[in-house]
């Protein structure tokens, strides 16, 4: 360790004096350390902690142990072994898994602060007692030298040339190097020749072992800054900022003078109950849709990867039976504790659907294909009403449902507001009388139900017509529907019906991942009823969804839907749905394993599988 | 002399202030989710290798029809993918090589993208040569470093190196609203989920993340924890939070009602900036790219990690969950 330490001293030293003269000519003919301190300002936090990690390293108690290395005639000084360096970093960075431990001291040679001794090119650090690594001197370090350019990357290319005559090893992407920046650098050869020469000279007055030692610094040097072909230059940061870190600065200053101090410091503790609420709600919604989080039933033979859910006891012992009143409960009540364990097994049903090349199956899982909408879509429409907003399946049923209760035009206006919002700028006006004629004048054909305060308001805003003309208009009608036509769509029978059918339609897909025929045998009659509004609704989807011209959204499904017969969807399914209802036979389509009334939980894990 | 000591003062108790205040932020949050169970495992696999870019991939964006995506690269090619059978549909040749925004129209008809050319520029997909019909949407005065289609495919939200964030009309090419009010480059910027299309939060080399209302153009909250540039953002599912990814190897959440930061996703191994995050469907998990290649995966509400996904050759530079949760996508360097 000494050994080392004295030779990086000395070196240090010694190339202190070849670098203020290189330096100082540098800056007098290129001036190039300016835009490498900048580059290294997307660097300084990484930089910061990894030179703290390498200083820490040296430090002789407390330090990575060193071991001496004979080679041949010559004795290298002191290196560390690539084990010991992984050990050590995971002391000092607590890290968990032996992998980020030796990902992190990889690191520490990507970046220039450790290198290999050996011959090949890779900068990985293995965990082997005889893989040496040595420290990069400091002058190396990009804190302090930055990034190379191209003038200094000649000087070495050219003492490489002038070695290799000695000592073999000048390699080809060098030689390449080497005559491109002879061309680039036409103006400058002589200096940098002289240079080269200079720097030699005084590397030949050095003892031999600190002239190797400091050689092999440098070629680590180069091996970070200028890779070979094939390994990529991972110190290079793309895009420099714009602005410079001083100009951020100033502005920031200026804008702290200007602004207001923010008030109320002390509502700290509420204000953080609040917002840890909201967003454990949030997720609470919303955990079902994610596939990871779903429970599964504790079956033999799978690996119980997901986390346990504790209203779960009931429904472990039968996935399928759990299935058909937890659909029901899910809707009356915000209940979302006990649900999601089972809704997930409807939801989820089967495997991930980016295993495998069947793209009609793929398809079927985003619901453009042959089984319609997913229980998954159909399901998120009840978490929030802007994702039944957002959907243009859900907005088609949610607009039907509408019109069955007559409350339609709320739905049509919010749409033509957002289609206005949302729109081109030419259009504006024309829009805006249209919506005013269609919506707002009085004895409009489908007059929506404003307070005046708000029809004052938008009258005003119509004056000038801008995107947000109808702002306050669109919110009140927002928040009626979704207080009340929303909530009513979800405790609707079209609604479950809907949900219940996609179940069915995509457990019928599924290896085994079957639902209680028994279940539905017990309710034909809503779901017969309902059976014609619901199949033609979806077999007219097809072509709602391309003649819908409230949104410009819906065309991602046209354009997808060109792929399956938009035909099929119509007969296939009337037929074997209502079969189903009544005899609980196998449906026509159906194919191989469906036919097994296997419960959920000897299904593989998604994710295992494949 | 006075004026400066109560001053100096001031700022102090600011700063013990915000400390205390800093405690009881992380405390409160993992406090009350501590009944929510734990997740013990998370089973990600990659399953599909998108390559075909000769250069470093800069920028990617999902389809709303879950499926195809569209990456950009140092090469100056546009990529439209059909990420399930991993085919090429589109290629297209740019003008500048630095190309570090682009963006997926809602309908999937049209590519936006920018660069350091400064301009944003508009591609129709379902044309035979659509470089041949390029559109030019807007023009910054620097590089262009984000841009996102507005609900529809006819606004465009850009922002750029020259600090500024821009809505454009893609019709008319026109400025619609200009956002002024960052100290340094925009980095990064994610419009709000809901459906009101009023809010959207940018972050930057200011190392401050600003909520922005579109209505009034002004910068209506302001959250400047972070210690370097911020790279990135995204919102949360429920469009009340967000968080932020930066280059002090931190990723933090922000709520908006409250004003403040909420939790702090950093660890002593982690030391490399964070250049992309992005939710999972239901916002527990965080799935955030790093620049030493590496993808932390992180529960948003006990703040601890509960992943850490390698699978590139080197740094993550951008990620995307598909819309319908089941998957995701980084790029860097060749590989997705």
């Amino acid at each position: 360790m000494t050994l080392v330490n004295c030779a990086s001293d000395v070196s240090e030293d010694e190339e202190g004096r070849q670098v203020t003269d290189h330096q100082q000519q540098q800056q007098q003919t290129v001036g190039c350390s300016s835009s490498s301190a900048l580059d290294n300002w997307r660097h300084t936090h990484v930089v910061t902690k990894l030179e703290a990690m390498v200083q820490a390293m040296q430090h002789p108690q407390t330090g990575v142990t060193f071991r001496a290395q004979k080679a041949f005639l010559t004795s290298v000084p002191a290196a560390v072994a690539g084990s010991d360096l992984i050990a050590w970093v995971r002391r000092y960075t607590g890290a968990e898994e032996p992998t980020e431990a030796n990902h992190i001291a990889s690191l520490l040679a990507i970046y220039g602060y450790v290198y290999p001794l050996s011959d090949d090119y890779s900068l990985a650090v293995r965990d082997d007692p005889s893989c040496l690594y040595r420290f990069q001197s400091p002058y190396y370090w990009l804190s302090i030298s930055g990034r190379p350019d191209n003038l200094d990357y000649a000087i070495h290319l050219v003492k490489r040339m002038i070695r290799s005559k000695q000592k073999p090893g000048f390699e080809d992407f060098e030689k390449l190097a080497l005559s491109k920046l002879q061309k680039l650098l036409a103006d400058r050869w002589q200096f940098i020749a002289l240079q080269a020469e200079e720097e030699l000279k005084l590397l030949r007055e050095r003892k031999k072992n600190d002239r190797m030692v400091l050689e092999m610094q440098e070629q680590a040097y180069w091996r970070v800054h200028r890779p070979p072909p094939g390994y990529i230059n991972s110190v290079d940061h793309p895009v420099p900022r714009h602005f410079s870190l001083t100009q951020t600065q100033n502005r920031l200053a200026k804008q702290r003078r200007r602004r207001q101090h923010k008030e109320s410091l002390v509502s700290s503790q509420n204000a953080h109950h609040k917002s840890g609420e909201t967003i454990i709600a949030c997720y609470e919604i919303s955990k079902a849709f994610d596939w990871f989080l779903h429970t599964r039933p504790a079956a033999p033979g799978t690996a119980g990867t997901m986390a346990q859910q504790p209203a779960n006891g009931s429904n472990s012992a039968a996935g399928t039976a759990g299935a058909g009143p937890a659909v029901d409960t899910s809707f009356t009540e915000a209940d979302h504790s006990g649900g999601p364990s089972s809704d997930s097994a409807a939801l989820t049903s089967g495997q991930s659907p980016w295993v495998g090349d069947d793209v009609a199956v793929f398809q079927n899982s985003l619901g453009y294909g042959e089984s319609g909408l997913t229980p998954k879509q159909v399901k998120m429409w009840s978490a929030y009403f802007d994702f039944l907003l957002r959907d243009a399946a859900g907005r088609e049923y949610f607009k039907q449902f509408l019109t069955k209760e007559f409350s339609s035009e709320n739905l049509s206006f919010w749409l033509a507001v957002q289609d206005y919002k949302f729109g081109p700028n030419d259009q504006l006006r024309s829009r805006m009388t249209q919506i005013f004629d269609e919506f707002l004048a009085p004895g409009a054909p489908s007059e929506i139900n404003i307070d005046s305060k708000t029809m004052t308001i938008t009258q005003k805003g119509m004056q000038s017509p801008n995107r947000f003309s109808f702002e306050e208009a669109q919110e009140h009608i927002y928040l009626l529907m979704k207080k009340d036509s929303y909530q009513r769509f979800l405790r609707s029978d079209d609604y479950k019906t809907l949900l219940q059918s996609a179940i069915e339609r995509h457990a019928m897909k599924k290896r085994g991942a079957l639902f209680n025929f028994g279940k539905k045998a017990a309710q034909p009659t809503s779901s017969c009823a309902a059976h014609p509004t619901v199949t033609a609704s979806i077999s007219q989807r097809g072509k709602v969804e391309t003649q819908s011209s409230l949104e410009a959204s819906s065309s991602s499904g046209t354009r997808v839907l060109k792929t399956r017969p938009v035909d099929q969807a119509g007969p296939s399914g009337c037929e074997p749905v209502a079969n189903k209802a009544s005899a609980g036979e196998v449906a026509p389509w159906e194919t191989e394993a469906a036919s097994e009334k296997k419960p959920d939980s000897s299904t593989v894990t998604p994710w295992e599988d494949g | 002399m006075e004026e400066q000591d109560l001053t100096g003062e001031i700022e102090t108790l600011k700063k013990k202030l915000a400390e205390e205040q800093g405690k009881l932020s992380d405390a409160d949050l993992i406090l009350s989710c501590q009944k929510i169970e734990p997740i013990t495992q998370v089973n990600i696999k990659v399953r599909k290798v998108l390559k075909g870019h000769q250069g470093k991939v800069l920028c990617m964006s999902w389809s709303q029809d879950k499926r195809h995506l569209v990456s950009t690269s140092h090469d100056g090619k546009l990529l439209v993918w059909d990420a399930f059978t991993t085919n090429k549909e589109h290629a297209i040749s740019m003008a500048t090589t630095w190309v570090m925004a682009c963006a997926y129209s809602p309908s999937g008809q049209f590519v936006a993208c920018g660069g350091l050319d400064n301009k944003c520029s508009i591609y129709p997909l379902l044309e035979e040569e659509p470089v041949t019909k390029k559109r030019l949407v807007g023009t910054h005065t620097s590089y262009l470093a984000c841009c996102q289609f507005n609900t529809s495919d006819h606004q465009v939200l850009t922002g750029s190196g020259d600090s500024t964030c821009v809505l454009w009309d893609v019709e008319s090419g026109q400025m619609i609203q200009s956002f002024h009010g960052h100290a340094g480059d925009v980095q990064a910027l994610d419009l709000s989920p809901s459906e009101s299309g009023r809010v959207f939060v940018s972050a930057g080399c200011d190392r401050a993340a600003n909520v922005w209302d579109m209505r009034s153009g002004q910068c209506v909250q302001l959250f400047d924890s972070h210690e370097s540039d911020v790279n990135s953002v995204r919102f949360y599912p429920s469009g009340d939070a967000f968080v932020t990814g930066s280059d002090d190897a931190s990723c933090r959440l922000f709520d908006l009602r409250t004003d403040r930061e909420v939790a702090v996703y950093k660890k002593e191994s982690v030391l490399f900036g964070c250049n992309a995050v992005d939710f999972s469907l239901s916002g527990r998990l965080l799935f955030a790219g790093y620049s030493d290649y590496v993808l932390n995966v992180w529960d948003v509400l006990k703040a601890k990690r509960v992943a850490m996904l390698y699978g590139h050759e080197n740094r993550v530079s951008c990620l995307r969950v598909v819309p319908d949760g089941t998957a995701l996508a980084g790029f860097k360097d060749s590989a997705a």
